[in-house]
């Protein structure tokens, strides 16, 4: 009898997947996709971003919609995988009235996505880091062949290094050591600091990698701290960024630890603990948006995003979120100026000029499809659970 | 080999043609083919795993990486040296098959479990190097730009396309199974899968017996990867990773161990329930995690085998309750 019913709810699971398919649409509303890594290992950074874009579209519906048409989101979930990053985009595509993307959350989803999204002409707003998305030309014997329909909001990288290393020089800081973890990410941050420390006179002088699933990192830490070293950049995100700081505090290594642009998020205290007092980061400005002088006409913007953020998620924004926040705010804003048509807001979008946004203020030119630069980023220091404004 | 089963086979394998070439009349978007496109090509990888973890009871635990090795082939050849497209598919087949040959033969001569150890190994230290040699697979960053498959001025550059393409794999590389295992090695390997001491005293070289089946099954799974990566045009090594060689064993052991039918049923059932799960929104993972528990529990034989026998027993349980009231 027990097994009987167990068959029961088995098969009754089993129909509910076969009907629960088709979304719910209401005749009038205009369709943007949302695709974002909601699980796997990019899933903490998705479901904040997701979160970013809920609220920026609720915003909107709010004060009743575009031309009294509201707003809708069709979500997607890419797993963290690139294949499934694939699917989800043919099943948003099946909605075929969808007007414009954003999303996805991790760069190799991207980057398998991106092919797909300029065939079939769809203008894309992504959140994700990897510089590679704009500047990797589509067809590899024709370098001029960059994507025309995609977008993204997180600043470039390798402006980011230069913040850190333009502070560094600023302050006395000469001699480096440099700590990445050994895949796409930290190799990429090796590169770029190759690149910009000579620009500001700070030379590199020891460079250590590690697995970013290591438990301890004290033997490259070590080794760094052997060649007498004025400030330490390590460039990693996950768990690591803590072990890091917890290191070279048991260590008793004086020299000041940097970490990459992604530190600057709740998360980071949940990773580092008090060992995490005291490292600095370039940043967004919504993790210190109280601290900005009044002048900085990103500042209204930003403390009633983190208001409303707080009020309707409970806890504080990251980084993470302000990338989210812009990507579908710069999209509504093209929806508004141009209709829900997918070509003329494309053509919007790359004409976005002087948008004050929480990450920054966005100059998009058929050139730059990120729009930002070295200016809209801040240096902050980690104080005591929260971050502190570094000039 | 009995002329009922081969009448059954006949049946199957035809009742599949028709279906690949009717399908596509009833489906109409392209996010359904993107999925059958996917399950056609886990199931090539499941029914050369299926040969191997059915038949020899081994257990390989790095497809992935020959999955990857198919798909590295096929992509760095053609992108970055300009190979012919079809003939750098048979380049990457063939060096994979060499190169499980090479795990294969030293830990296949030995009693045990040990392929599991090897595989596991090799599957991610492949997975290290496809991101690290960084000057030929664009390292994590992935390789992009991979052209699509062209067969005379016939380029397989759309969803319907490739679901041909991929789906005439399907049907090859199952019929090749099918006549593997009815041939005299396929009796030398159900002797295997019987008993391998029993089989070892009646002359059937078990371990060498095993390599060549380990040996077809890498290749599979590069024919499948070479069709992937000519299909999404992208490829990264995180579409590699552990993780896939896990879920192709699972599709294996869901589908049925030993079960060509089977294999085809795991793959396509476990790729479209992943995907089908979606509407339970961020209890996704845990519905998944349930149904296989579901499955495991009561259908440990997998899925085609346990709802033929349930079939079995209620019917035999209604003759007994017939007889009973006679």
């Amino acid at each position: 009898m027990k097994r009987k019913f167990l068959m029961i709810v088995a098969g009754a699971l089993a129909v509910s997947f076969m009907l629960g398919s088709p979304l719910c649409y209401s005749a009038e509303s205009i369709k943007i996709a949302g695709i974002f890594a909601l699980s796997g290992r990019g899933a903490h950074i998705g479901t904040s971003q997701r979160d970013a874009v809920i609220l920026a579209i609720d915003d909107v519906n709010q004060k009743g919609g575009i031309n009294g048409r509201m707003l809708e989101m069709v979500m997607g979930d890419t797993e963290s995988n690139p294949t499934k990053a694939v699917m989800a985009l043919k099943k948003v595509l099946e909605s075929q009235d969808v007007v414009a993307i954003i999303g996805p959350t991790l760069t190799g989803t991207a980057m398998a996505m991106r092919g797909f999204i300029e065939k079939e002409k769809i203008p894309t707003f992504m959140h994700s880091g990897g510089d590679v998305i704009l500047k990797a030309p589509l067809d590899k014997k024709d370098p001029t062949s960059l994507p025309k329909w995609t977008f993204k909001s997180p600043y470039k990288a390798a402006d980011a290094m230069g913040k850190i290393c333009q502070y560094m020089s600023k302050h006395g800081i000469k001699n480096i050591g440099f700590l990445y973890s050994n895949e796409g990410f930290g190799k990429d941050g090796l590169k770029n600091v190759m690149v910009q420390a000579p620009k500001y006179g700070v030379t590199v002088v020891a460079q250590e990698a590690f697995q970013p699933k290591d438990i301890d990192i004290t033997a490259q830490l070590t080794r760094i701290n052997a060649k007498n070293v004025d400030g330490i950049i390590a460039w990693t995100v996950g768990p690591a960024m803590g072990i890091i700081a917890k290191n070279i505090k048991q260590l008793g290594i004086k020299a000041p630890l940097f970490e990459c642009h992604g530190a600057g998020d709740p998360i980071f205290w949940k990773v580092a603990g008090t060992a995490g007092e005291g490292v600095m980061m370039p940043s967004t400005k919504i993790v210190v948006g109280d601290q900005l002088p009044d002048t900085d006409i990103q500042k209204k913007k930003i403390l009633d995003y983190v208001k409303a953020y707080k009020e309707k998620f409970n806890h504080e924004p990251g980084t993470m979120v302000a990338y989210g926040a812009d990507a579908a705010f710069i999209v509504i804003d093209a929806i508004k100026k141009a209709g829900p048509d997918r070509a003329k807001i494309r053509d919007a979008i790359e004409n976005t000029k002087g948008y004050v946004g929480i990450s920054g203020i966005y100059n998009i030119s058929p050139q730059d499809h990120n729009g930002l630069s070295m200016k809209d980023i801040v240096m902050i220091k980690a104080t005591k659970g929260s971050w502190t404004l570094l000039d | 080999m009995n002329s009922l089963s081969k009448q059954k086979d006949i049946i199957g394998f035809g009742a599949l043609a028709v279906i690949i070439i009717i399908l596509p009349l009833f489906v109409e978007s392209k996010y359904y083919f993107i999925v059958l496109n996917v399950i056609g090509l886990n199931t090539i990888v499941v029914v050369g795993l299926n040969l191997l973890i059915g038949f020899t009871g081994q257990i390989s635990l790095g497809h992935a990486a020959f999955y990857g090795l198919g798909s590295y082939f096929s992509g760095v050849l053609t992108v970055n040296y300009g190979f012919p497209l079809w003939p750098a598919m048979l380049v990457g087949m063939l060096a994979t098959g060499a190169v499980a040959y090479l795990i294969g033969y030293p830990s296949l001569k030995l009693q045990g479990h040990y392929l599991v150890m090897a595989t596991l190994g090799f599957g991610i230290i492949i997975n290290i190097l496809m991101g690290e040699l960084e000057q030929f697979t664009g390292g994590h960053d992935g390789l992009m730009g991979i052209p699509p498959l062209t067969m005379g001025g016939l380029a397989f550059d759309n969803d319907l396309k490739n679901f041909y393409l991929i789906w005439s794999f399907v049907f090859l590389c199952m019929l090749a199974a099918r006549n593997l295992l009815n041939s005299r090695v396929g009796r030398a390997l159900r002797a295997i899968s019987g008993s391998e001491v029993a089989a070892n005293s009646l002359g059937v070289n078990t371990a060498d017996y095993k390599v060549k089946v380990f040996v077809l099954s890498a290749m599979f799974a590069s024919i499948s990867g070479s069709l992937y990566a000519h299909y999404i045009t992208f490829i990264s090594p995180s579409s590699y990773d552990f993780h896939y060689s896990i879920q192709v064993v699972t599709m294996v052991i869901v589908g049925g161990m030993g079960s060509l039918w089977g294999s085809l049923l795991g793959a396509g059932v476990l790729t479209y329930i992943s995907e089908a799960l979606h509407v339970a929104k961020q209890y996704h993972v845990i519905a998944y995690g349930v149904f296989l528990c579901l499955v495991l529990i009561f259908l440990p034989e997998g899925i085609l085998i346990g709802i033929y026998n349930l079939f079995l027993k209620a019917k035999t349980k209604k003759h007994i309750m017939k007889a009973d009231r006679h």
